[in-house]
């Protein structure tokens, strides 16, 4: 469960990127956060994913208080966390299994296990052919997929996306769409940052609609 | 348990062998880290080194000396006599023996430098003298105290034994040996400074890199240790290559060195770093090069946070 109580965040430039910001996502739940430009969907997902800090309120995730998580437990927090970028950051020095395997090698996962389930995640967004590929020879399609894939290859909890159809044409879009609410179908919480509606209304899922920062809509879809 | 303990090595041993990769990979960088490290610790070795070969050297020409006792011309040959045989039997003596004036006058008439000239002395002007030769364990500063205890001996009139030029020289070294000290500090900092700033380059170059672990869930540790692990293997192989440096150096100067001692009579051979110097300019490297890029590290790893969602 992600509880977000009266949170702001406003930054040293002076942009309030959250205002006063409560919502409740529970366990298990798919939830879209839209909005234009600079809305504060992306402050969002850092503050859940701790990388940013309220600058009011508090965040919770399943009773541990973000805000007030001590620095050396954050490692342990995020490694229940799955996040897909836009842009996905690579090890341009390692291939796309090694890069899908990373959250699995950083918890001293042995290598056999790190190499079959890095694999069945490449398998699930179907890349596995490509395992042995660098990152800089895949294409942008590709390489959203292999940043899925590093996010679900340690079976996270919760898995946060940005924009992370932002760069594809409508059918990719779409295949990489329905395998997140294929994810969240196993149980993962979902929580996608977009602009583009249509897959709200395609999937059919909660919607946070942010405005300059403001939750100014918040609406399962059977309420639509 | 078995499983963390199996993970906690498994970890260790795939940093270290990327680390190990990442330095054959690039053998000039890796090669040129080592040879600063190697001449930051072969100088004060090599000081070092040179202090310990010429109190060897001093050492042999001061066991070569001995040390002549004058007693008071009152003195008879049976309490100088047994005052020799007193004398032998102390600790810090190999042999003590007693030349009465007699005797003493006899043995410069054969050394043939006078002449007639002794024949002319109305009588002999010599005094008994006890010839002592010191252990050859002794230091300079042990046969000095005991050459004073020997002055407080009542039958004694004077005590003579060329030990200044073994002293100032015994001072000049602790006087050198402090620069070496000195030197080796000021080296070992410059060695943490360098090993640390190329750890802080490292990170600054694969920021990217350490904001991805971080954001999937490294811990610092984790994140520390290919640069730890650099950082002493480069103080490691800097240490061997130091050693190398002074071996070389041994045996570029030990042939030169033991001819010179051959014609002043002295079977001196210089002593190098020897096998054992492996370890330990290797063990200073490694502490050093582990020490700086921790420090670094620990005070880099901190500033650099995941941005990116």
């Amino acid at each position: 469960m992600i509880e977000f109580s009266h949170v702001s965040k406003h930054y040293r430039e002076g942009h309030e990127a959250i205002r006063d910001l409560s919502f409740r996502i529970e366990r298990e739940e798919m939830v879209f956060i839209t909005g234009h430009s600079g809305a504060g969907k992306s402050t969002l997902l850092k503050l859940i994913a701790r990388i940013e800090q309220p600058t009011r309120g508090q965040v919770v995730v399943d009773g541990k208080n973000l805000t007030r998580l001590p620095r050396r437990h954050i490692p342990s927090y995020r490694r229940r966390l799955g996040v897909v970028f836009q842009d996905n950051k690579f090890l341009h020095d390692r291939d796309v299994l090694e890069n899908v395997g990373l959250p699995l090698a950083v918890r001293g996962t042995p290598a056999s296990e790190i190499r079959k389930r890095a694999s069945a995640a490449l398998d699930k967004v179907g890349l596995l052919a490509r395992a042995h590929a660098m990152p800089i020879t895949l294409s942008g399609g590709e390489q959203q997929r292999v940043g899925i894939a590093r996010a679900i290859a340690h079976r996270p909890d919760v898995l946060l996306a940005d924009e992370p159809t932002g760069n594809l044409d409508g059918d990719l879009s779409d295949t990489i769409m329905d395998l997140f609410r294929e994810f969240n179908e196993y149980g993962v919480t979902v929580i996608i940052a977009t602009h583009d509606r249509r897959h709200i209304s395609r999937l059919q899922k909660r919607a946070f609609m942010l405005k300059d920062g403001a939750l100014i809509e918040d609406r399962p879809w059977d309420a639509r | 348990m078995d499983t963390r303990i199996a993970v906690f090595f498994q970890v260790r041993a795939q940093a270290l062998v990327a680390v190990l990769q990442e330095l054959v990979y690039a053998p000039a960088g890796t090669f040129l880290g080592a040879a600063v490290v190697a001449v930051a610790l072969a100088l004060p070795a090599g000081l070092y080194g040179l202090t310990v070969n010429v109190e060897r050297l001093t050492g042999g020409w001061n066991r070569g000396n001995e040390v002549s006792i004058y007693l008071h011309r009152s003195v008879t040959d049976q309490a100088g006599r047994r005052l020799a045989a007193n004398l032998a039997r102390e600790p810090e003596v190999v042999a003590a023996r007693y030349v009465s004036p007699n005797s003493g006058l006899q043995e410069l008439a054969r050394s043939g430098h006078f002449g007639n000239t002794l024949a002319l002395l109305p009588h002999n002007p010599l005094p008994p003298v006890i010839v002592l030769k010191p252990r050859n364990a002794l230091s300079a500063q042990g046969l000095s105290a005991f050459i004073t205890e020997i002055r407080t001996i009542p039958d004694v009139a004077t005590v003579e034994a060329d030990l200044k030029w073994v002293q100032r020289l015994q001072a000049g070294l602790v006087v050198v040996r402090r620069i070496g000290i000195l030197l080796a500090i000021a080296l070992a900092l410059a060695i943490l400074v360098i090993i640390g700033n190329s750890a802080r380059l490292q990170i600054l170059n694969r920021r990217g890199e350490i904001e991805l672990m971080k954001l999937v869930g490294a811990t610092d540790g984790f994140i520390r240790r290919p640069f730890v692990y650099t950082g002493a293997l480069q103080g490691l192989f800097g240490g061997m290559l130091g050693w190398l440096l002074l071996a070389l150096g041994e045996s570029a100067l030990s042939f030169p060195v033991a001819h010179l001692a051959h014609l002043y009579g002295n079977r001196f051979t210089l002593h190098g770093p020897g096998l054992a110097g492996i370890l330990d300019l290797g063990g200073v490297g490694f502490m050093l090069g582990w020490l700086g890029a921790r420090i670094a590290v620990g005070r880099h790893l901190g500033d650099i946070e995941p941005a990116q969602v």
